[in-house]
Formats: C-alpha cells, sequence, structure tokens
C-alpha cells in the first residue's frame, strides 16, 4: 500500500460524527492530514484558515448545507480546491441544486466502503497532480 | 303670275284698238285708201296678237255662255294631248273631272254676274290621266256690254301639284319621326311607347285607310289597327339590339290599289321605316340599361341619396325602408330630419364614416355612411350611400360583452391554474425532499454499518478473530452489501412512479463500462464458480455513446445479478455486445433456470418474480428489471427476453446510437 506524503491536507465535512470519524481513521490510516468540520459554518471557516488540499463535503447539514460551502469554495478564483462530494443524496438531487461540473467527483457513502473513497481521491489528486507518492 | 298679268294687259289693249277702229271707219268711210292702210295695220295687229296668243305658256280658251270652247290655243291642246281643232265646239265639261266641272258651273254663275274666279281644275288628259292646272277666268262682254262668254288662262301645275304632294309626304314623314322620337323619350311602359309609334307610323304613310303596321319585340305582337289577312308592299325591318335580332317592325297595306305602284316603290316609306326601327333599337337598348340601373338603385341594400345644400332631392327605396317613411316625407326635406348628427361640412371624400341616424318613429339606428361629390340635373350635388350597420354594432356590442367575460372567466381561471401549479410544484418540492430525505436517512446509519463492518473484515483484522466469528462477521458485511442494492432499488422506483427520475447523459465508452461491470462481479462468479464470456462483437476497442452511465452501470448490474442469482453453480454467463447501423445491442445469455414463456413478458413488471419448483426464494423484491427497463426505455431504447435453446434466458437491450 503506497503511503501518501503528509503535506496532503484533506478537510472532511460531515455532520454525523459515526461516520465523520470512520472517514477521519480511514484517511489518517493511509497518512493524510485530516481536518473534519461537522457543519457548513465551521467548514467554511476552516477552508480559509487551514486551507485544504481537497475537500470531502456532505450536503444535508443543519444551517449552511453543502451547496453554499462548495459555493464559497468555488468564489475563490485563487485556487482551485478539488471537491468530492460524499453525501447519501442521489446525482439526481445534487444536480437539481448544483452542477457536476463544479465538483470533482460524487460518491455516495452507502455505496463506497472508507477504503474505496480514499482510493477515489487519491485518483482525483492525481488528476490535479498534487498527490505524491 | 307674271304671264296672267301681261296677258291681261295684252288683252285690254287689243279690246282699246277695235274700238278706236271701228270709230275712225264710221267717222271717215269713204277713204278708201286710209280703210286699206288701215286694214292692213289691223291685219298686223291681228296677226301680231294671234301669235303672242299661240306662243304663250298658259293655256288659252274661250267659251260661250254654255261653256262650249269656242277657241283654244295651242298650248293647250297640247297639254291635253289634242289638236286645238279637235277640241273646239266640244262642251267644256267634257275634258275636267266631275269636281271641276261643278266647280267650272259655279264659275259660270259667277261671271255672270261680271265676277272673275280664280281656282285649280283637274283637267283629263286623252289617255286618261289627270292634269292639275290653276285657272283664271274672267267674263267677255258684248258690244253692248252683254255676257258673251269667258275667257280662260290655265296654267299647267301638275308638276308643281307632284311636288307639293312629295313635299307633304316628306313633312308628315318628318312629322311622324319626330313624334316617334317623342314617343321614345318618355317614360312610360315599354308596351304603351311601342303602340304609340305603331300608331304614328301608319300616319307617314300614303293611302292611310289601309295601312297596317305589326311590331314584334321579345316574343310579343303589336298590331295597328290589326293584323291584316294578306299582306301588300310590306316594308320590314329586323331589330337588332346589341347584337342580338329581338324583334322586327313591319308595316304594309291590306289592299292592292292600282296607284300605289306608281309611287315609285315606297322608297321613302323605306327610309322611314328602317329610320323608326333604328329609333326604337336605340330606345330599347337604352331602356334595357336604365332598367338595369333602375333596378339596381331600388334593390340596392345600400340607401342612396343625392343632396344639395343639405336638402334632399333624391332617395331610393331603402331609405324609406331604413328611415321608415313615405316619399313624399321625405323630398326637399333637411338631411338633418334623418342625420342629425351628419356634418354638411366635412369633405365628400368617398370614405366610411360611422354615423347616428333617426327614422320617422324617432328610433335611434346605427349607420355607414360614405359622401362623394356629384351632380344632379347639372348642378352640383352630394352622393350619400348608407348603410345600416345597427346589427352589425349589436353584434360587436356583444362580441365585446363576450370578449370581456371571456377575459374574467380566463383571468380566474388563470388564476386557479395558477395556484394549482403552485401547489402541484410544492408536492413536486414535496416529493424530492422526501425521496432525498429518505434517502438520506436510510442511508446514513447503513453507511456507518457498513463502514466499521469493512474495518473488520480487512485482512489485519479478520485475522485476529476467532472462528467462528470470523465467518459471521463476513455474513453480515456482504448482507449490508443486499441491504444497500435493496434500499437504491426502492429509491429509484419510487422516483419513477413519481416522475422524479433524471438523466445525467454523458459520453460514455460502453465496452469499458460492461467490462468494468463483469469485473466488480468477479467475486459473486467465482464464488458460485461460473463461467463468464464477454464477446465484444463491435470490432473495435472503444465504443462511445451519449448515455446515463451510473445508471446503464444499474441496468447491466440489475440484469447480470439476476443471471447470477438463477444460474447453478458451474453454468456459463455469456455478455456480447453487438453494433449494428444505428443500435447497439447487449445481450446477456444465461444457462439458468430459465423462464417458461408465458412469463417471458411480465418479467419486467414491478415486484415481479417468477415461482416455480426449481427456483426457490432467493432474495431481493423483484424490482432489478423493472428498473432496467426503465432506465432503457428512458435512454430511447427497448429490453426484452427470451428463452435460449439450453433452457437458459436470455435478456437484450438496444441502445439507439444517433439522438
Amino acid at each position: 500500500m503506497a503511503r501518501i506524503s503528509k503535506n496532503i491536507k484533506v478537510m472532511i465535512v460531515e455532520d454525523n460524527a459515526n461516520i465523520c470519524e470512520m472517514y477521519a481513521i480511514t484517511f489518517m490510516r493511509r497518512g493524510f492530514t485530516v481536518y473534519t468540520a461537522s457543519d457548513g459554518r465551521s467548514a467554511i471557516q476552516k477552508y480559509h484558515n487551514k486551507k485544504p488540499d481537497i475537500i470531502l463535503l456532505d450536503i444535508m447539514m443543519p444551517q449552511v448545507d453543502g451547496y453554499q460551502v462548495l459555493n464559497e469554495v468555488r468564489k475563490d478564483v485563487n485556487t482551485y480546491t478539488p471537491v468530492i462530494m460524499l453525501t447519501n443524496l442521489d446525482a439526481d438531487d445534487f444536480s437539481r441544486e448544483s452542477r457536476l461540473e463544479n465538483i470533482d467527483a460524487y460518491l455516495i457513502k452507502s455505496h463506497h466502503s472508507p477504503r474505496e473513497v480514499v482510493d477515489k481521491t487519491i485518483e482525483v489528486l492525481k488528476i490535479n497532480n498534487i498527490a505524491v507518492d | 303670275m307674271s304671264l296672267i298679268s301681261r296677258f291681261k294687259g295684252a288683252k285690254t289693249k287689243f279690246a282699246k284698238k277695235r274700238l278706236t277702229l271701228s270709230l275712225r271707219e264710221s267717222l271717215s268711210g269713204a277713204h278708201a285708201e286710209t280703210a286699206k292702210q288701215a286694214q292692213d295695220c289691223l291685219a298686223a295687229s291681228h296677226r301680231m296678237y294671234q301669235d303672242l296668243v299661240e306662243m304663250a305658256h298658259e293655256g288659252i280658251t274661250r267659251v260661250d255662255p254654255e261653256d262650249n270652247l269656242t277657241f283654244v290655243n295651242r298650248q293647250f291642246a297640247r297639254s291635253l294631248g289634242y289638236k286645238a281643232s279637235e277640241l273646239v265646239g266640244r262642251s267644256v265639261f267634257s275634258i275636267v273631272t266631275k269636281a271641276t266641272a261643278a266647280r267650272m258651273k259655279k264659275g259660270t254663275e259667277m261671271r255672270r254676274k261680271g265676277v272673275k274666279s280664280r281656282y285649280e281644275a283637274t283637267l283629263i288628259h286623252r289617255d286618261g290621266s289627270l292634269k292639275q292646272f290653276l285657272l283664271s277666268a274672267s267674263p267677255m262682254y258684248g258690244t253692248s256690254h252683254e255676257f258673251v262668254g269667258s275667257m280662260g288662262v290655265y296654267a299647267d301645275v301638275t308638276e308643281q301639284k307632284a311636288m307639293e304632294m312629295r313635299l307633304n309626304r316628306k313633312v308628315k314623314q318628318i312629322d311622324t319621326l319626330y313624334r316617334v322620337y317623342e314617343h321614345a323619350k318618355m317614360p312610360r311602359p315599354l308596351g304603351v311607347v311601342l303602340n304609340d309609334i305603331i300608331r304614328e307610323i301608319v300616319e307617314a304613310f300614303p293611302f292611310r285607310q289601309f295601312v297596317h303596321s305589326k311590331l314584334i319585340f321579345d316574343g310579343k305582337t303589336y298590331c295597328y289597327p290589326n293584323e291584316p289577312k294578306r299582306w301588300f308592299h310590306k316594308i320590314q325591318f329586323p331589330l337588332v339590339i346589341a347584337g342580338v335580332k329581338r324583334g322586327s317592325l313591319q308595316v304594309g297595306y291590306s289592299k292592292k290599289m292600282p296607284r300605289m305602284s306608281s309611287l315609285d316603290s315606297f322608297k321613302e316609306e323605306h327610309k322611314l321605316t328602317r329610320n323608326v326601327a333604328e329609333i326604337l333599337c336605340k330606345h330599347m337598348h337604352a331602356r334595357g340599361v336604365l332598367d338595369r340601373y333602375h333596378e339596381i338603385i331600388k334593390k340596392s341594400f345600400t340607401a342612396i341619396i343625392i343632396l344639395s345644400q343639405d336638402k334632399i332631392l333624391y332617395v331610393n327605396p331603402r331609405f324609406y325602408r331604413l328611415f321608415q317613411c313615405k316619399e313624399k316625407e321625405v323630398i326637399g326635406r333637411s338631411i338633418f330630419t334623418f342625420l342629425p348628427y351628419y356634418n354638411s361640412r366635412c369633405v365628400a371624400d368617398g370614405k366610411v364614416k360611422e354615423c347616428k341616424g333617426k327614422t320617422m318613429e324617432g328610433k335611434d339606428i346605427d349607420l355607414a355612411i360614405i359622401t362623394q361629390r356629384s351632380s344632379y340635373h347639372g348642378k352640383p350635388a352630394v352622393l350619400a350611400r348608407i348603410n345600416n350597420i345597427s346589427a352589425l354594432k349589436k353584434a360587436q356590442g356583444r362580441l365585446s360583452n363576450f370578449n370581456r367575460e371571456l377575459k374574467k372567466t380566463v383571468k380566474e381561471k388563470t388564476l386557479h391554474l395558477e395556484e394549482a401549479n403552485k401547489r402541484l410544484q410544492s408536492l413536486n418540492q414535496l416529493k424530492d425532499e422526501f425521496i432525498a430525505i429518505t434517502s438520506h436517512e436510510l442511508r446514513s446509519p447503513l453507511t456507518s454499518i457498513r463502514g466499521y463492518l469493512s474495518f473488520l473484515v480487512e485482512e489485519d483484522s479478520l485475522s485476529q478473530i476467532s472462528e467462528p466469528y470470523r465467518d459471521y462477521l463476513v455474513r453480515a458485511y456482504s448482507t449490508t452489501d443486499a441491504l444497500n442494492h435493496l434500499i437504491n432499488n426502492i429509491l429509484d422506483v419510487s422516483r419513477l412512479d413519481m416522475g422524479r427520475f433524471h438523466l445525467q447523459k454523458q459520453y460514455t465508452d460502453l465496452i469499458k463500462l460492461t467490462s468494468n461491470i463483469l469485473d466488480s462481479l468477479s467475486f459473486q462468479i467465482s464464488e458460485k464458480r461460473l463461467e463468464l464470456e464477454f464477446d465484444n462483437q463491435t470490432g473495435h476497442e472503444q465504443l462511445i455513446i451519449h448515455i446515463d452511465s451510473i445508471r446503464m452501470s444499474q441496468v447491466l448490474r440489475n440484469i447480470l445479478d439476476n443471471s447470477v442469482k438463477f444460474t447453478n453453480r458451474g453454468k456459463k454467463i455469456r455478455v456480447t455486445i453487438k453494433h449494428e447501423t444505428n443500435l447497439v445491442s447487449v445481450v446477456v445469455a444465461d444457462q439458468g433456470v430459465g423462464i417458461p414463456k408465458a412469463k417471458l413478458e411480465q418479467i419486467f413488471d414491478k415486484f415481479m418474480q417468477v415461482k416455480t419448483t426449481q427456483t426457490k426464494y432467493k432474495g431481493g423484491v423483484g424490482l432489478g428489471l423493472f428498473i432496467a427497463k426503465r432506465i432503457v426505455e428512458l435512454h430511447g431504447g427497448r429490453i426484452e427476453a427470451a428463452k435460449n435453446s439450453d433452457g437458459g434466458t436470455s435478456i437484450s437491450f438496444h441502445l439507439p446510437l444517433q439522438e
């Protein structure tokens, strides 16, 4: 299993603590630096403070939802941060509010095991020339 | 005239001479030489006067008191075709007509009283023809002033008379023509005019009592005084109007008179009849045109008025009906009686204006009026045409009312529809939210269960767990897969049922997509020891088509899941991709338990599972093929099932290449 440089910062935005922890564990085991946010507002704050390399973003969250976070991230024209939607909503529901072109991948939590999520994240990072083996 | 006076003069001189001679004779009878001289002189004078009488152009006669001719000059005898000697001694009555004889007898009586007379006498030529003379007769007296006879001077006026007659005929004809014209001009019924004309025309003909005229026009016959049994000297002309023969004019005699033939074959009458026929033709033509116009104006649905200085000069019958009035109430009245809002200063420009009118009964009517400059009997006038548009106005009113109502109703309905639409939209939103929340709420716990179990089934952890707990764990983990699949299917079906299922199409390589699916199935395949064959018959490594890749994977996955589920250990599943002209076909053929032919159609129905003795309950709720069918159909394709020759089932779906 290829170890990933600790310099890669992953932000997981997820309101369900169980699930959030599950992904955090998996990413940390694979050597990523992990930031977590349990709602949209803290996610936006952490995006500005921590400058993560990639964001895994849930949609249905209290107060500020995933769409608003995505809009905020995409507003930043200086840096392009890859965003992977990690949610239990279908892509159909997502495309009613936003566009698939705005994101790098769309994963349904219940379909993909944590390991598959990490694999996909690495794939996206490679596409964006961020990941280093 | 001058001849007669000259003759009169000569006669007086002659009488005086004789008187002087007899005086001289009695005074100096002895003087023989002188007497001889005188006698010579007398003879010369006698000869001279005799010559004068014989050479005269007038006929000169002398009759005794019993009206026997005692002298006729040569001219007189010649003009009647006799010699002078044949006439002398005959009674003058033998060579005159009866009427003249009567007149002459009367003249003789007058002359006895010393009165001269002058009249027209008709004498009979030797060949029987009549000759007209102007006779001047004067009494002659003897020496003792007794009446010794009369002297007559006959001036031949036969030609003059004939001329006069011809002139009279001509005048008559012209007169007739004039009267025919007059008749033709008068606005009277056609029958009256034609009757008058045929009556007039006979007046111009000689032998008036035997003349008949007949006119045939448009099948009707007019005769005056009646139609003779036989026609003599008939003159006939056709009546041709605008190139169509519509009748004829005939004039002729009912009797043949011997003297008719002398009338140079009715040349003048011919001309007259032709002229009358021409007048008739022109009249008929004009009458036809006039009748036509009259009819148009009379029957017109437009009221026509001629005005001068706002006074009505003429109206057509329609006007009376429109304004419910009588003719005498209209002519000469002011137009404002009928059109109170008529603007006399407005330009007669021939444009339609709308105007209110008032009938005699005081009812208001809506009118459309067109005024134009015109003339009436040579004076400037205004021609106005009026149409009743009351019904139109009423209809317009009703229409606009109706429109208003309609608009109101439409507005109300639109409002209702908008509300209904809003309700529907919110309902749709609710549906979307329901599906979204349901999927979220169902999947969240599953995510945790699956995620954490996945940590445990990883090899490092699994090795630390002892049997049989390890097996329990693996079973639990694989069951979560089934649960995940079931939840996804249920969510898709509700999306399809609610009409909230949308495709996200992109260009995708179908071959790669299919082989990926087959790879992901390798676990189940190897577990069941099935043989899987992928047959790419397209001849290409890639087949890019415009589809929703996630949903198409689902279709393949659902079909293959079924095949794997119902195919027994060690059997074969074959997946074939074919490329036809504008279709891509994917066939999944298995050697499974097979489906009875009768049920083949139903396997795509919702919650359908074929239950036979061979198929025990294998899990699932029977949604996979239903969803697959609906997704294929949303792509514009079709899906079908067939029984294989070896007993298995093949499911094939076809997607169109072009949209």
